[in-house]
């Protein structure tokens, strides 16, 4: 169950360009493969749910998924990432999946929920306490109020008892004891979507599964799994290497508009969701006319439709439509610059809002980020092979998704550069682009990466099945066709438009990030450091650890100097032992050298 | 050329209003007692794909003319494991620059004009036992793309500044090898199972790195990259005759040399048992894993093992170790266990989770009681039966593409396993007993020889503190060693 946030979407947003369509514009195009295009079978039933299909009968797979049109731009405010947390919670089965006996079952559910509301109502009393400083942390048991640790007991105990009677993972053990691989969800700002591949033979299994949990989810053990979805975001954002600076930079760039807040969710709002919560967000947006069920495998397509029908159709429209998503980014006035110190080579990341999906100049905008990617792209050319002042790829991609779209290029820079100067030759090779000439051969290069890559990205029953669901929930499936054409029509005219109309300074927000101080790290990365370390004791090893720290960390003069002699006067004595003469030698060659630092800077400041 | 359109058979135009479009079956009342059509899968024997060139070259080739597209893949018989101990990081720089470093006719930017001007995709690599050569191109730029791959794999020039940059981009990298716990742990565990010496623990320094030179390139390229060594998968869109006819021109007139390794070293090295807590300042999540050797590939008791190993922590969440560290006690986003049975030598049984530092010694007293209970409880004949349904149900999506189906046997025929490994799979898993898998837990799972490995906050992850067991340390699994982290770069402590 992913989270994809916005970042990874960028490189999925990228890689799903669809089919083509067209033929080549000049005597440079490679020959078309005459493509007549993606037509899938789309049925619409009364209940407003729409089927997508595709018959491919070739292996007896099918890939079939459900997208539905909601993710971390409708959470409500004080309440981000509940659409993550309703996907981890639409595996926990139903009233009838999941349960040994539900009519027993139930009260339990219903006490832990009444429960929870006075947990609630206390959380909120600690809430005010942390304000008053009577407490830091209203997530840390051991803060807790007595009250608040005695419902906690109480609540842990009504799960326990529930547990009797709950079948685990059934869900996921009906899917894959017949076959059901690949099964998985995945969140993002503004998709849900729930997908497996099954043998041919098992396509009813999963409209069973799939019409149960949409219209008979009870949410079982839903304070558990928001433990996992904790974990999952210490995973992925908070025990990374740049995951915390990546969720700042993303909330940077958006000013208004919700793409800014993360799928996963603040922590302190995760917890703070309840089971009610999540009801009211499960009739809302899990209605069958908010949904897209999309098959390509191995089927009939009258029986499936029949199928369909007999299990979907009887669910009920909703009764209240989703609430549209009207917020607007404001023009930005000024360029935003967030500066980071990581364990991460030195990288430099250039944003800059574009255009929703299926925007005019959408295709425009694409074909700049072909022009400027790969190893014959303008950025590898003048980064790497003439100014060697990057390493890797250099990066560059058009992400425009169902209500906004940025522009992002992504270089890490070689030692002995600086992010600064990477961003200032990418900013001229920016502004070559706002009118200097483009090559037909260049341009044509990119449009036959565009045709070939649509060719090849359908190969797949899942790949396919994904393009399908993506772009009729953000936009229609008829772009898997049209997306490619728009781009095989760009001039360039359209190139040099584009980049006047988006690439300005006002409108880009510049992430720096800069290989942390190995200072500030002790331990990590300092070879000299780590292999004194590892002569040390390994019960002293923290302690001298954190003695040297603090040496670095020494800021007057003075004292320092009062140290050094200490300990050369300490050496000079035949009391101490080979382990200790070893320890403060070092310490003595850390101190001086921080007493030089100290002397420098005092010079400088002179 | 072959329109998309025979690929989506559209059975009803579009935007169709259904009205009782076929008759419908009544629903079950629980997906248990759906009943379904049969499904008779057939697995087609490697026999039929392969073909032998005239200089000994084994070819898999398949016709697959759903779209027009060709691919073509390259198993070479080689590898770092048998690259001079002096000269670490030769292999990979070597496979990697065959492609990068341009041709005795094209200079390295004539040729990524050429391959991104195609559209496709040239791609070479070596790894620890093997090598790869990959092209994918439209069906219509056959001819061109193997001719671009005959020139990249025979007639590599290493263009001096190509090189120049591949180990400027390695020494950096290197040096942020301790920046993920991920990594760490990762580089870790294969030290402590297989010790500071084996191939599988050899990683490129600035020094090794800058010891190599162009002629090293040139002469292990020699040594090792002609037909003798060559195994080579062909599916797509084209006719099967003709194909192999194109195919012996191309590498028909290459000399054949001498046959490259077909076995590597195991590790000389028995693990130690015991706790070893690695810190990594700045995070909140700890990175544990749990195991020791494990087998060869070829034991009889090779598919018991497999359904132990499902039922402990490979059968997603049907497994016991997701059932209860994340389900029950939510204590961990990702967990599960692998037994992976080595190609060459044992290979290394893991379980494995991601937790908040406090919680990680209570999560591995769950997984140490979990590979307990395998030990010295019958599973239920559900487990069985579920962990073997896990893998059989789902067996036809392993081969659901041409180009799956013969990398599947290229790589049985690279390392030897038996033809039929494959058609006997499904029957080799119905046959496993509840007493097999207990007999083969007792044997091949040993608690008194387990390493656990930390890695995050060390000193948080071994004073636990969750709520369920707030005085369980890790000292009560064993010897608690602290190591400090490794040189990035020569990786020594």
């Amino acid at each position: 169950m992913n989270t994809r946030n916005y970042r990874g979407i960028a490189a999925m947003a990228v890689c799903l360009l669809a089919a083509p369509a067209i033929q080549p514009q000049t005597a440079l195009a490679i020959e078309s493969p005459s493509a007549a295009g993606v037509k899938p079978t789309e049925v619409v039933l009364d209940n407003g749910l729409t089927l997508l299909l595709v018959e491919r009968r070739d292996q007896p797979v099918v890939a079939a998924g459900m997208f539905f049109d909601v993710g971390g731009v409708n959470d409500p405010r004080g309440k981000s990432g509940i659409a993550h947390l309703f996907e981890h919670m639409l595996f926990k089965g139903s009233s009838v999946v999941g349960t040994k006996d539900f009519d027993a079952e139930r009260p339990f559910i219903e006490q832990q929920d009444h429960l929870r509301r006075d947990m609630i109502a206390e959380m909120n009393r600690m809430r005010v306490m942390k304000r008053r400083g009577e407490i830091t942390d209203v997530l840390d048991p051991t803060q807790w109020t007595s009250k608040y640790t005695g419902m906690k007991k109480q609540y842990d105990q009504l799960v326990q008892s529930e547990r009797e009677y709950v079948v685990n993972n059934e869900l996921f053990n009906l899917y894959t004891t017949n076959g059901g691989a690949g099964l998985n969800a995945g969140t993002m700002e503004d998709l849900t979507m729930y997908f497996v591949q099954l043998p041919s033979n098992k396509l009813e299994l999963f409209f069973w599964l799939e019409a149960d949990r949409m219209s008979n989810g009870i949410m079982r053990e839903f304070y558990v799994e928001r433990f996992n979805v904790r974990e999952e975001r210490r995973l992925r954002v908070e025990s990374t290497p740049t995951g915390k600076y990546d969720e700042a930079f993303n909330s940077l760039f958006w000013q208004s508009h919700p793409y800014g807040i993360p799928v996963i969710g603040w922590p302190s709002e995760v917890e703070s969701i309840s089971r009610d919560d999540v009801r009211d967000f499960y009739k809302i947006y899990y209605a069958p006319n908010n949904v897209k069920v999309v098959i390509v495998g191995d089927f009939d397509t009258d029986e499936t439709i029949a199928m369909a029908k007999n299990y979907f159709g009887s669910i009920p429209r909703g009764t209240r439509a989703p609430d549209p998503v009207i917020t607007e980014e404001p023009k930005p006035i000024a360029e935003r610059r967030l500066s980071a110190e990581a364990d991460t080579n030195p990288r430099v990341r250039l944003r800059y809002h574009s255009v929703a999906m299926g925007h005019t100049d959408e295709a425009a905008l694409n074909v700049l980020s072909g022009l400027l990617s790969g190893k014959t792209g303008r950025l590898f050319k003048r980064l790497i092979t003439s100014e060697d002042v990057a390493i890797g790829r250099p990066q560059a991609g058009n992400n425009s998704r169902k209500y906004a779209g940025s522009f992002e290029i992504n270089v890490t820079v070689k030692e002995g550069h600086t992010p600064e100067e990477v961003e200032g030759i990418v900013l001229e090779e920016i502004d070559k682009l706002r009118e200097g000439d483009i090559s037909d051969r260049e341009l044509q290069k990119v449009k036959n990466q565009v045709l070939a890559s649509s060719v090849r990205r359908v190969k797949s029953n899942m790949g396919l099945m994904f393009q399908l669901g993506l772009y009729d929930t953000w936009y229609d499936w008829s772009y898997i066709n049209t997306g490619p054409k728009r781009m095989l029509e760009v001039t360039t005219n359209d190139v040099h438009r584009v980049v006047k109309e988006f690439f300005n300074p006002k409108t880009r927000t510049v992430a720096i990030y800069r290989t942390k101080k190995k200072d500030d790290d002790v331990g990590a990365g300092d070879a000299e450091l780590t292999a004194f370390l590892a002569s040390v004791p390994v019960e002293q090893r923290d302690q001298t650890k954190m003695m040297i720290a603090q040496i670095e960390k020494m800021s007057e003069g003075f004292k320092l100097q009062q140290m050094v002699g200490m300990m050369e006067q300490g050496l000079d004595s035949d009391k101490i032992s080979e382990e200790q003469s070893n320890v403060m030698k070092y310490m003595l060659k850390v101190a001086k050298k921080r007493l030089a630092e100290l002397t420098s800077a005092n010079k400088e400041s002179d | 050329m072959h329109a998309l359109s025979k690929i989506f058979v559209v059975s009803l135009p579009l935007c169709v209003a259904v009205q009782g479009v076929a008759a419908q079956k009544p629903k079950a009342d629980h997906p248990k007692n759906i009943v379904y059509p049969k499904l008779d899968f057939k697995l087609p024997p490697p026999s039929q794909f392969r073909e032998v060139l005239s200089n000994g070259m084994v070819v898999f080739i398949a016709k697959d003319r759903m779209l027009p597209t060709f691919d073509l893949s390259i198993t070479l018989r080689t590898g770092s494991a048998v690259e001079p101990v002096d000269k670490i990081g030769l292999a990979e720089l070597m496979g990697e620059q065959m492609r990068d470093g341009g041709t005795k006719n094209l200079t390295p930017a004539e040729l990524d004009e050429e391959v991104e001007f195609l559209a496709a995709s040239l791609s070479t690599n070596i790894g620890e036992t093997r090598g790869r050569v990959g092209l994918s191109c439209l069906s219509k730029d056959i001819d061109e793309g193997l001719r671009l791959l005959i020139d990249v794999v025979r007639y590599p020039s290493f263009d001096k500044e190509r090189f120049r940059l591949a180990k400027e981009r390695r020494v950096q990298n290197i040096k942020r090898r301790n920046d993920s716990t991920n990594s760490i742990s990762g580089i870790e565990w294969g030290f402590l199972m297989s010790g500071e010496d084996h191939y599988s623990n050899r990683y490129p320094s600035t020094k090794s790195l800058n010891a190599i030179t162009r002629d090293d390139m040139f002469a292990f390229h020699k040594k090792y990259v002609h037909p003798a060594n060559m195994l080579v998968t062909v599916t797509g869109d084209f006719d099967r005759t003709e194909m192999l006819r194109k195919l012996e021109g191309v590498f028909g007139d290459w000399p054949v040399g001498e046959t490259g390794p077909t076995t590597f070293p195991a590790p000389n090295y028995t693990p130690k048992p015991g706790v070893y807590l690695l810190n990594k300042e700045g995070v909140n999540q700890g990175r544990v894993a749990i195991g020791h050797r494990s087998i060869k590939r070829g034991s009889p008791d090779e598919f018991p093992l497999m359904v132990m190993n499902g039922i402990l922590g490979a059968s997603g969440f049907r497994s016991r170790l997701v059932a209860r560290v994340r389900s029950d006690e939510g204590l961990a986003y990702n967990t599960g266990s692998r037994f992976s049975q080595g190609t060459y030598f044992p290979g290394s049984f893991q379980c494995w989770f991601q937790s908040k530092s406090n919680s990680c010694a209570y999560a591995a007293r769950i997984v140490l009681d979990e590979i307990n209970r395998l030990r010295t409880e019958l599973v239920s004949q559900e487990d069985i039966d579920d962990t073997v349904a896990y893998n059989v149900e789902s067996f036809p999506q392993r081969f659901q593409t041409r180009a799956a189906l013969l990398g599947t046997y290229a790589s049985d025929e690279y390392t030897g396993r038996n033809p039929k490994y494959w058609l006997t799979y499904t029957d080799n898993l119905k046959r496993v007993t509840r007493e097999d898998v207990l007999r083969v837990a007792k044997k091949y799972l040993h608690p008194d020889q387990l390493v656990i490995l930390g890695v995050g906050d060390a000193d948080a992850i071994f004073t636990g503190g969750h709520d369920k067991a707030p005085n369980l340390k890790f000292s009560e699994f064993g010897h608690v060693t602290r190591l400090p982290l490794r040189d990035p770069d020569t990786l020594s402590r």
